[in-house]
């Protein structure tokens, strides 16, 4: 379809001509899009065919780069493990992430909410936490593992050092995200559609199989792809629990070669991986394109306004009830539990006695350092700040991208998918080199105002990912109402579009708090003195070996995200997920 | 007359100068030292970019705040110093003033491209010369890298305490495979001082290749004094020195005990220079110059560093120092991982005899 | 109020055409209806004359202002065309109140103040949904919504008024009412109405006019008597009053008039004229036209069984065999016994072309 060309007619009065296509806008949306993107891209595009990193003076052209992603043996001998650590990690999240969502937001299981609170947590815990509470808690010596041992019998129950083992850990990381894509489209079904099914006599397994699955379709593709990218580049869990045994996937092989082997840094091949990767996910992206050419048929949000019935669950309920208890309880609190509780001790050992051992000392030896104290604030104010004017660019973008007939807004719609392929460390590099050489940013070299511009390109891609979702299952017919009414696109827009989606707009202020709170990666490059970050902060105190430390740290950047979003929760009246 | 004017002149910086400056300039420095010390003032701030976290370095910055009010420090612990540096060196930005860390592999590149300022410390008469490899650059602190195991593992044993003994100990005891961690050579650092070992050691790889298949190699200092004091490792063979401020600690203690290497402790040079990028280079000096002095190296050694200055006897600083390890092990087992650029190359062909060894 | 003028307006989506050349033109303060089945195109010329649709190629104009013309370029976007559209689904914004709902439009028409009250509450009167101004559509019946919706589109006081099948999702009672006050209110207010719908009982009650569209083409326009009475085509015949089709062989006598023969070799006289050849024909009977328990002397007389009834009320449907000719039947009694004559008049029998024979639209 072309662009709706405009041709004012000569009668056209001031009403009409407020009232524009809303081009201009769209236009200057798209461009920051595009030159914030390529802030991060254009970096390692270049690196990519350096054999140096680029600001070295001998730093020369080379292909050898990409050459080595598909020839060099040591690459390609990862694939093999990165192709099963990635199933299970897809498998395990989607099964987990699904059925929660769908148990949370589509039947009457008992304690529902209180399981979602619960279930998110990881949410909020950096990879590297996660990987050692595992290691705290299923470990050989793990606290879980040795009870285990004592009541069973089992002298080696289960094997957390294996490619299972780290995928299952890596697999629970990603599931509260599952849950939230898939949470939104279970909840705002129409219920009607499982009435339809019970009456024709099927049962409440069957009306899940048959019914609500398939039409969660489209939330269960994109969750999917995003699964895959996030298991394709997950690198903390694996280089903490995988190193050891020397597993090696993709990634931990390329992380090491570029940055912990002796020698200079790789910069190259990080970059050829981010294209290679770029390139999957482009092949996924045009998948799923295919996979929902006819989204619409997926609308769900109706013109009409409809009340959600739970489903009943009946003799399932308590079975399910077990299920969901499981799943918790051994794969979130005693994950985040173990990380607690070593926050609270010298040491965390079954042969310590807790009450011998425990202190607070790490808390202390956290909050008397000012540096330390300062990055906490520093965090604070980039993830309120940040989280605001990230959904605000999320939900311009998505508007675009989604809700208009912009000539490009497909091309908007990739950019804005970009980001999610770019490790952390690429954007915080592009955006290093950016404060050197363009001019307006070099004024915020060493503030923290760099590190927001990182983020806000880092997770463009994943507040795109709740906005845009839930955009598509808004009736286009709210639009083309106020259209024919005479509103032009911005007044739809910000009238009718935005106020429909302050649900998925909060959750993506949420969601982006989080991953502002827990971020490392993209800040590494742009610490400077007095704009520290609590995730810059917690990787200098686990390399100086101060376990106790950065368990504390972690445990207040749980403390400090929940206090946010239940601040947001309580104050906006809206809940994390749709 | 001649007599006055000597009077005179000798005299003259006493009243053109501050009366304090004089007083500052550290005993047995050079008088022209007050003319740094003056620049220095008019300097706007110190920068240093280290891998030294802002726990460690607080005793030392009590100690220059105290030594010289006027200047401002910042410092950074990272582990992007190098990159940092190089890219606003180039760009012309507002860099690192000096530079701290271990790193032995890229300092000699560092001083080839002409970024460490070759400059003379007072204090070089008391520094061993074994300290000073490269123009420019000087040892901060001689770390050790320390054996640790677990307490009850090794409960009515007599733990290993070198490589050789490990291995003696896997066979006597079979269960300790997969309970011995080590620093991993996968990581620059520990390429650099397992490789410094092995050619010190004639049977170093068959010692590995023997010990190989019970290792669990780990990347941070922190996993390995967490694995060996919950006892999921038995053993560690080369963990870092900073961890004996932990091992000390009345709660770790119980668990775990810890050792200088027999066969070889590698001391790793954690290396500092002033960069030509430098924007307060006298500050700079003042503050290394400070480092280097007794009174610096005491204090920086409260932070956990290892102190290896000569006037250190074993004992008087408080957690080791090098005289300490010499004492402990004698000088022939000491084995210095200095900047060496050969270390920026070679790895692979070591990793995968290591690799092999450990039956990957 | 304005006149609509529609010329050779064609919609492609690919290589499926979905509108092929259709012409017609609206008069002001006319009730049109653009009637068939889904997928006939009806929905896509709406959509073309609100302008939230670029057709492929023709002319459009409205009010003898040119919003679309292929050949110039000429596309005016639907928020420019002061167009009053009221959709299928309502399309409240479940955001607002019903009073918000209406104002947002005078708002963007800077109709602010005492005025914008008058008119939100006049028009509500009008629709008679005075007492519910700060309701929110969630809390509102179907049948309110529908009201509140046509509010919408009235209180700006549009050149047109375009509904698309505004009255499908109200139950059969309410429908009934709501064709009523709706073809009320149009009469009262004059303003040039384009209706969309697949209901022929809607478009004969309410329409000045209706098209029948089929395929993305024009069938037949006319007035309701003119489409139920004279279909055009077997296709409208079929879709409007849902007659009994069949299939036949037709002689004509040269004079205009001719006969009929049925499958099960009985004759039918047709009245002319007719301007077909001799041969296969399809021919087309309004069930209320047949008249069961007749006299042996009347027209047509043919010998029927009783193969089903049904009590609809006020009548009954029966669904009666001759030969193996099946015809449905409604009356006002259905003879007890179950075999009798019926009497089809003549002037009540049409004939049109077979599909082969190429008088219907085929591609």
């Amino acid at each position: 379809m072309g662009t709706a060309l405009s041709v004012p007619a000569q009668t056209q009065s001031a009403r009409v001509r407020a009232q524009g296509s809303g081009h201009t806008i769209q236009t200057a949306i798209t461009i920051i899009s595009i030159v914030l993107v390529g802030i991060a891209l254009i970096p390692a595009l270049v690196q990519m065919f350096l054999d140096k990193p680029l600001y070295y003076p001998d730093a020369r052209f080379t292909i050898q780069n990409i050459v080595a992603l598909v020839s060099d043996r040591e690459v390609t001998a990862t694939f093999g493990a990165t192709f099963l650590f990635c199933s299970i990690v897809v498998l395990v999240s989607m099964a987990l992430g699904t059925s929660s969502a769908i148990l949370i937001g589509r039947t009457d299981l008992p304690g529902r909410s209180a399981f979602l609170a619960i279930l998110l947590w990881p949410l909020f815990l950096s990879p590297q936490v996660i990987g050692f509470g595992a290691i705290l808690a299923y470990g050989p010596a793990g606290l879980l593992t040795i009870w285990f041992s004592d009541a069973t019998g089992l002298t080696e129950p289960w094997n957390l050092y294996s490619v299972p083992g780290m995928a299952v850990v890596a697999g629970i990381a990603a599931t509260p995200v599952t849950t939230l894509y898939c949470l939104t489209a279970a909840i705002q079904q129409d219920p009607n559609q499982e009435a339809a099914a019970r009456i024709a006599g099927a049962g409440s397994l069957r009306i899940l199989f048959r019914i609500i699955l398939p039409i969660m379709r489209p939330a269960l593709i994109f969750a999917f792809i995003m699964n895959i990218v996030n298991a394709l580049e997950t690198l903390a869990i694996p280089l903490i629990i995988g190193g050891p045994v020397g597993i090696k996937l993709l990634t931990t092989l390329i992380y090491d070669k570029s940055f912990e082997s002796a020698g200079l840094p790789q910069y190259g091949l990080v970059s050829a991986l981010a294209f290679a990767l770029m390139a999957i996910v482009g092949v996924l992206f045009f998948l799923q394109r295919l996979a929902l050419r006819q989204s619409h048929r997926f609308v769900s949000v109706g013109a009409k306004s409809i009340q959600p019935k739970m489903l009943a669950l009946g003799s399932w309920k308590w079975p399910a009830f077990l299920l969901m208890a499981v799943y918790v309880v051994f794969g979130v609190v005693v994950l985040v539990g173990a990380v607690f509780a070593r926050s609270l001790t010298f040491i965390l050992s079954p042969d310590v006695s807790f009450f011998d051992a425990v202190t607070l000392q790490h808390y202390s030896d956290v909050l008397s350092v000012e540096v330390y104290r300062r990055s906490i604030l520093n965090t604070l104010l980039l993830a309120v700040v940040g989280g605001a004017l990230g959904t605000a660019f999320v939900a311009a973008v998505a508007m675009v991208a989604q809700r208009s007939n912009y000539r490009y807004r497909r091309v908007l719609d990739a950019v804005a998918q970009l980001p999610r392929v770019l490790p952390g460390l690429v954007v915080g590099l592009g955006v290093f080199y950016a404060s050197m050489f363009v001019p307006g940013i070099d004024l915020l070299r060493n503030t923290i105002w760099l590190v927001l511009i990182a983020y806000l390109i880092r997770f463009l891609s994943s507040g795109y990912g709740i906005v845009s979702p839930a955009l598509l299952q808004i009736t286009g017919d709210f639009d083309r109402a106020a259209k024919s009414v005479g509103a032009g696109w911005t007044t739809t827009m910000t009238r009718i579009v935005l106020p429909l989606s302050k649900q998925a707009l909060l959750s993506c202020f949420v969601l982006l708090m989080i991953l502002i709170i827990k971020e490392y990666s993209s800040a590494v490059f742009l610490m400077a003195p007095g704009s520290e970050v609590i995730g810059s902060t917690m990787l200098s105190l686990w390399t100086q070996g101060l376990a106790g430390p950065v368990a504390a740290l972690a445990v207040m950047q749980i403390v400090l995200t929940s206090i946010l979003t239940s601040i947001v929760t309580r104050i906006l009246g809206v809940k994390l997920h749709g | 007359m001649r007599k006055f004017l000597f009077t005179l002149f000798s005299t003259l910086p006493l009243f053109s100068a501050p009366s304090f400056a004089q007083q500052d300039v550290p005993d047995g420095y050079p008088t022209e030292y007050s003319k740094i010390i003056d620049a220095a003032k008019t300097e706007k701030g110190l920068v240093i970019y280290s891998n030294v976290s802002t726990n460690n370095w607080a005793p030392f910055l009590e100690l220059a705040k105290k030594r010289y009010p006027f200047l401002s420090i910042e410092t950074t612990d990272e582990q992007n110093v190098w990159e940092k540096y190089f890219a606003e060196s180039a760009a012309g930005a507002r860099t690192a003033d000096m530079i701290l860390t271990f790193a032995p592999e890229r300092w000699p590149d560092f001083v080839q491209r002409g970024q460490a300022l070759d400059y003379k410390s007072p204090e070089i008469p008391h520094l061993p010369s074994w300290s000073m490899v490269l123009p420019g650059v000087y040892t901060a602190a001689a770390d050790p890298f320390l054996i640790a195991y677990n307490k009850r593992a090794f409960k009515d044993k007599t733990p290993p305490m070198s490589m050789a003994d490990a291995v003696a100990a896997l066979k006597a005891d079979p269960k300790l495979k997969g309970r011995i961690t080590a620093y991993d050579p996968e990581v620059s650092l520990g390429f650099a001082f397992w490789s410094s070992w092995v050619k010190r050691n004639a049977n170093g790889w068959s010692l590995i290749e023997a010990l190989g298949p019970a290792m669990r190699p780990e990347r941070s200092a922190a996993t390995q004094r967490e694995k060996i004091a919950t006892g999921e490792q038995a053993l560690a063979i080369f963990t870092s020195g900073a961890g004996i401020k932990v091992f000390e600690s009345p709660a770790v203690k119980p668990l775990v005990g810890w050792g200088y290497p027999k066969d070889g402790t590698p001391v790793l040079f954690r290396s500092v220079a002033i960069t030509k990028a430098a924007a307060s280079p006298n500050s700079a000096k003042l503050f290394l110059d400070l480092l280097l002095s007794r009174d610096g190296q005491m204090a920086f050694a409260v932070g956990g560093q290892t102190p290896y200055r000569a006037d250190i006897k074993p004992g008087e600083a408080p957690y080791t120092s090098y005289s300490a390890i010499v004492k402990a092990i004698g000088e022939e087992n000491v084995i210095f991982v200095k900047p060496d650029a050969s270390l920026l190359s070679g790895s692979d062909e070591f990793m995968a005899r290591w690799n092999k060894a450990l039956g990957r | 109020m304005a006149d609509v003028v529609v010329t050779d307006l064609s919609r492609h989506y690919g290589s499926f055409i979905a509108l092929d050349e259709v012409s017609f033109d609206v008069k002001d303060g006319e009730f049109l209806t653009l009637l068939g089945p889904s997928g006939c195109g009806k929905s896509t010329t709406l959509a073309s004359l609100a302008g939230l649709d670029r057709p492929t190629s023709g002319k459009i104009s409205i009010g003898g202002r040119t919003v679309f013309d292929s050949e110039s370029g000429i596309f005016i976007d639907a928020q420019y065309r002061d167009l009053g559209l009221m959709f299928q689904s309502y399309a409240l914004w479940p955001h607002m109140t019903v009073y918000k709902n209406i104002d947002f439009a005078l708002e963007l028409r800077k109709i602010r103040g005492a005025e914008a009250k008058q008119r939100i509450h006049e028009t509500l009167e009008m629709v008679d949904m005075g007492a519910f101004v700060s309701r929110y559509p969630g809390e509102l019946s179907g049948g309110q919504q529908q009201r509140v919706a046509l509010a919408r589109t009235l209180a700006y006081r549009p050149q047109i008024l375009l509904l698309d099948e505004p009255l499908s999702n109200l139950d059969a009672k309410l429908r009934e009412r709501a064709r009523l006050w709706l073809s009320d209110l149009q009469r009262r207010t004059g303003v040039t109405t384009v209706y969309v719908t697949h209901d022929q009982s809607e478009a004969l009650a309410l329409s000045d006019r209706i098209i029948v569209m089929e395929r993305g083409a024009i069938a037949q326009i006319g007035s309701p008597e003119e489409v139920y009475e004279r279909p055009a085509t077997a296709f409208v015949a079929d879709f409007v009053g849902a007659s009994n089709l069949f299939e036949a062989i037709l002689e004509t006598d040269g004079l205009g008039s001719g006969k009929i023969t049925l499958s099960s070799g009985q004759k039918l006289t047709v009245e002319g004229p007719i301007n077909l050849p001799s041969g296969p024909v399809i021919v087309s009977v309004r069930p209320e036209k047949i008249e069961l328990s007749a006299a042996p002397d009347k027209q047509n007389v043919l010998a029927y069984e009783l193969e089903a009834r049904s009590y609809l009320g006020a009548r009954n449907l029966a669904v009666v065999k001759v030969g193996s000719q099946s015809f449905r039947v409604e009356c006002d009694t259905i003879p007890g016994t179950p075999n009798g004559l019926l009497s089809i008049p003549e002037t009540e029998i049409r004939v049109f072309p077979t599909a082969e024979a190429g008088g219907r639209r085929s591609h």
